[in-house]
């Protein structure tokens, strides 16, 4: 039996504003932290979220068409503010092939915050305003792990401020866009590999030949870059081809995040002795650690200025909607990212040796599925399955984005206790694939092969995701 | 509505229970590393040891060499992960072609000493350095320590029991003791002070162990000292006596009656002269034109029967502890000698070096400077060593 539903009265509205104001502070004031599962982060809403981020052919109406399809904006009517986060929890663990031993991953609960503003200018004109992180990276090892010599704290993170504009051209056909203002940092954390480096630069012997074994961390270095700005668009299209079936299609541009920060050093002992007879000709009993300290004084490891670099991929994404009955929405998105742009993150260091970190991405593919049920009024049940295939090859599986294939089911749930309020919830668990990876770049003149792979990545997520929503 | 929502939901949680559990099956424990060797008991296996446990052949070493060590096919046998600490090719130093010549692997160009291979490993399970006396394996900077480039190059500024530690040893071998002794009889000269106190010994024997067990080593076998009388290194200076009667020697290398079988007066069936003294030395001088004269009964640098006496009797105090340390904790014991006085026996050790064959000085069971074992003699003893842990433990190693 469908519920009658009743309107609130306008001091249950004002409540409501403040609850709404409370949930834009929290997420303004997390921003700063926001982390984020993987490079690409398709939670930019929790309605979306739950139909497994199907909607350029019918987003949600909450505003997150701002991100989701621009053209949704058009046949808004008043105002629509919308906030929310989504945590995404990530386990699992690398089991190295040597030695059978497993270290967990320690990456924190990453706040994703989304905030969409909507405003119908006309029956055809639509306005938008966004903020939200497309593109974003946590991950954190324990630093004794041995793939901390790749990274073990590394955050990256994209915030897009989007303002948009959309038009109704004809009844069925809808067109918006908007201006993406990209504020993006990135901060590195990684150990250095004693083997690695020159013990005789002239000669070009490095300690490794000199017998010092693989993982022998001596220095940890942090690159924190400043936060970069950047520009690009976020175009869309909608079109109703009858009362049930509509596509859309959305095109997000690739945006070059150019860095410039600083990269500090600090020295880790080895304790290394060096006996009588050594390679280096030091005297018997010398602490390797006293010969290396020099480096972080006057040497290559001295605080230096560094820039890099590193490109938001292009986003592009069609989809379908079919109004199966008058409660049943079903849909499908294929999303392609083009993360080939994506070769390497080059380092240039003042001082020390150039280095990049070498990823060579593919394009990516997404099918997602999606359904909406409205129960009646008041409550809406959403499901949805998400298939991506990852961008990294098989050589570039590391600890910096340990990622693979991924199943993802979702479930959400909404509810609209008054009027003009809606909460929604949701739930995602992304299974991933385990997959072979490594904890070791290449040496100097090695190449970047599926050799240098050394253990299994098993990493799964849980994602939680609410978005209050009011309409005015 | 309630009912209809709770069925909803109901339905719900029970697609995505079928959806967790199909992918589940996502999960591909295939793609772990390889299937660990049948014996728990080698899961990592370590081997400790001087020069013959390193892989040193021909007064040199290099990958090639290493890869023949008794370890490296035992870790075969076990089907146990091993990883050496690779020397590049032609090695550190270059192995020996022709020890009359003085030839080594890679040419007069080659460089003395190659460095490491790259990239290394994380972790060696091959520990030994060439020159360890038991000392070597505890500390790389006590002032008897032997340490030396190569210390530095495989070990990497630990200790052997430092870097066996590293690889959490479930199983390790030893094969220390022989440098304790062998530097005095290759010396020709046998002192107290070049001959480690068998008191010493044990200390130090059981120091390593205990090391080896306090980091998880279940078990293990330990080889006994290599009888140093019996290398083809050391020629009886009857020996000597009998090429000089058969004009085998230039005339100006003369070898004193004292050199002779005790058949015909002399002591030369009791006296050992070193290689590096006879050959490297006297005749060398000889064939530049000085006259020499090799004198087996006053020459210092000939092993008299009574130096002989001590060698031999500080390796047979050295393998009764051995022997000893083994039977306490379980562990087993091979000793090489038996089989190496049989292959001396039936001639297969030379007494003299067989200078028409310079590529096989020594014969087929020592490599070309007379000390080192060949990869030969390394099968044999691998394949000894094996059957002895099948003893003790049970397991079968051997085909």
């Amino acid at each position: 039996m469908k519920q009658s539903y009743t309107p609130s009265a306008q001091p249950q509205r004002t409540r409501l504003l403040a609850s709404l104001m409370l949930v834009l502070s929290f997420c303004f004031l997390t921003a700063n932290d926001a982390q984020a599962q993987g490079f690409g982060i398709f939670e930019q809403g929790t309605c979306a979220s739950a139909r497994g981020g199907a909607a350029a052919a019918n987003p949600c109406e909450d505003g997150s068409s701002v991100y989701f399809n621009p053209a949704g904006l058009a046949g808004t009517s008043g105002w629509t503010f919308s906030g929310g986060v989504s945590n995404i929890i990530q386990v699992g663990d690398y089991t190295a092939d040597d030695t059978g031993e497993s270290t967990d991953v320690d990456s924190p609960v990453s706040v994703v915050p989304h905030v969409y503003a909507a405003y119908g200018a006309t029956d055809r004109l639509g306005l938008g305003f966004g903020v939200y992180v497309p593109f974003g990276l946590n991950t954190r090892w324990p630093t004794d792990f041995r793939g901390a010599l790749l990274g073990y704290d590394n955050n990256l993170q994209s915030i897009y401020i989007q303002p948009s504009v959309a038009y109704q051209l004809t009844d069925r056909i809808k067109v918006g866009g908007g201006l993406v203002v990209s504020v993006s940092s990135v901060e590195l954390n990684q150990r250095l590999d004693l083997a690695q480096q020159l013990a005789e630069p002239d000669q070009g012997v490095t300690f490794a030949q000199l017998g010092i074994p693989r993982n022998t961390p001596f220095a940890e270095a942090t690159l924190d870059a400043d936060p970069a700005v950047s520009i690009g668009g976020n175009f869309g299209i909608q079109a109703a081809l009858t009362d049930r079936i509509s596509v859309g299609a959305r095109f997000t541009t690739p945006i070059k995040m150019e860095y410039d920060g600083e990269a500090s050093f600090r020295q880790v002992a080895t304790d290394l002795v060096l006996p009588a007879g050594n390679p280096l000709g030091a005297p018997a009993g010398t602490p390797l650690d006293g010969v290396l300290q020099q480096s972080f004084t006057e040497g290559p490891l001295v605080t230096q200025g560094i820039e890099t670099e590193i490109t938001m991929p292009a986003q592009f994404v069609a989809g379908l909607s079919v109004q199966a009955t008058e409660r049943l929405n079903l849909l499908l998105d294929y999303q392609w990212t083009g993360w080939s742009t994506l070769e390497d993150v080059p380092l240039n260091f003042e001082v020390s040796t150039d280095d990049a970190i070498v990823l060579n991405y593919n394009n990516s593919h997404n099918i997602r599925a999606g359904a909406e049920f409205d129960i009646d009024e008041v409550w809406t049940v959403r499901g949805g399955y998400v298939y991506n295939r990852p961008a990294s090859p098989d050589e570039t599986v590391t600890p910096l984005a340990p990622e693979s294939e991924r199943n993802r089911p979702t479930l959400g749930l909404g509810v609209k206790p008054f009027a003009g309020v809606e909460l929604n919830l949701a739930y995602q668990f992304v299974n991933q694939n385990d997959r072979r990876g490594r904890t070791r770049g290449a040496d100097p003149g090695e190449q970047v092969t599926t050799d240098l792979n050394d253990g299994l990545y098993r990493i799964d997520a849980h994602v939680l995701a609410t978005t209050l929503t009011v309409r005015f | 509505m309630t009912t209809f929502l709770q069925q909803a939901v109901r339905r719900g949680l029970y697609l995505l229970v079928i959806a967790a559990l199909t992918l589940t099956a996502c999960e591909n424990d295939s793609l772990l590393s390889p299937e660990p060797p049948a014996e728990d008991l080698f899961t990592n296996y370590v081997a400790l040891g001087n020069s013959i446990t390193a892989g040193f052949q021909s007064d040199g070493i290099n990958g090639q060499t290493q890869q023949a060590s008794y370890a490296v096919l035992l870790a075969q046998q076990m089907g146990t992960s091993f990883t050496v600490p690779e020397l590049n090719l032609p090695g550190c130093p270059p192995p020996l072609t022709n020890p009359l010549t003085g030839e080594r692997v890679g040419g007069p160009d080659a460089p003395e000493c190659a460095l490491r291979a790259t990239p290394p490993p994380r972790r060696i399970n091959n520990t030994a350095v060439p020159g360890a006396a038991v000392l070597d394996a505890l500390s790389n900077l006590d002032m008897e320590s032997n340490a030396n480039t190569l210390t530095t190059l495989i070990l990497g500024g630990r200790t052997q029991v430092e870097r066996a530690a590293e690889v959490n040893p479930t199983f390790a071998s030893v094969w220390l003791g022989n440098n304790d002794v062998l530097g005095a009889a290759l010396s020709g000269v046998v002192t107290p002070d070049n001959v480690t106190s068998p008191d010493v010994f044990q200390q130090r024997y059981s120091a390593v162990l205990d090391q080896l067990e306090a980091a998880g080593a279940e078990g293990g076998v330990l080889v006994g000292v290599a009888d140093v009388t019996q290398v083809p290194h050391l020629s009886p200076g009857a020996a000597y006596f009998g090429a000089e009667q058969q004009g085998a020697l230039p005339p100006t290398f003369q070898v004193d009656a004292s050199c002779a079988p005790a058949a015909l007066g002399g002591v030369g069936e009791e006296t050992l002269v070193p290689f590096g003294y006879g050959f490297g030395e006297l005749l060398t001088a000889a064939q530049g034109g000085t006259e020499v004269t090799l004198n087996c009964g006053a020459d210092a640098r000939v092993l008299s029967a009574e130096e002989l006496t001590s060698l031999g009797t500080a390796v047979a105090s050295y393998n009764a502890i051995i022997e000893e340390e083994a039977t306490t904790r379980g562990w087993a014991y091979y000793s090489p000698n038996p089989t190496f006085a049989q292959l001396r026996a039936a001639g297969d050790i030379p007494l003299f070096p067989d200078v028409q064959n310079p590529t096989a000085l020594f014969g087929p069971i020592f490599s070309l400077d007379g000390v080192h074992p060949s990869s030969t003699a390394h099968e044999l003893v691998a394949e000894e060593i094996a059957d002895a842990i099948d003893a003790t433990y049970g397991t079968s190693l051997s085909p």
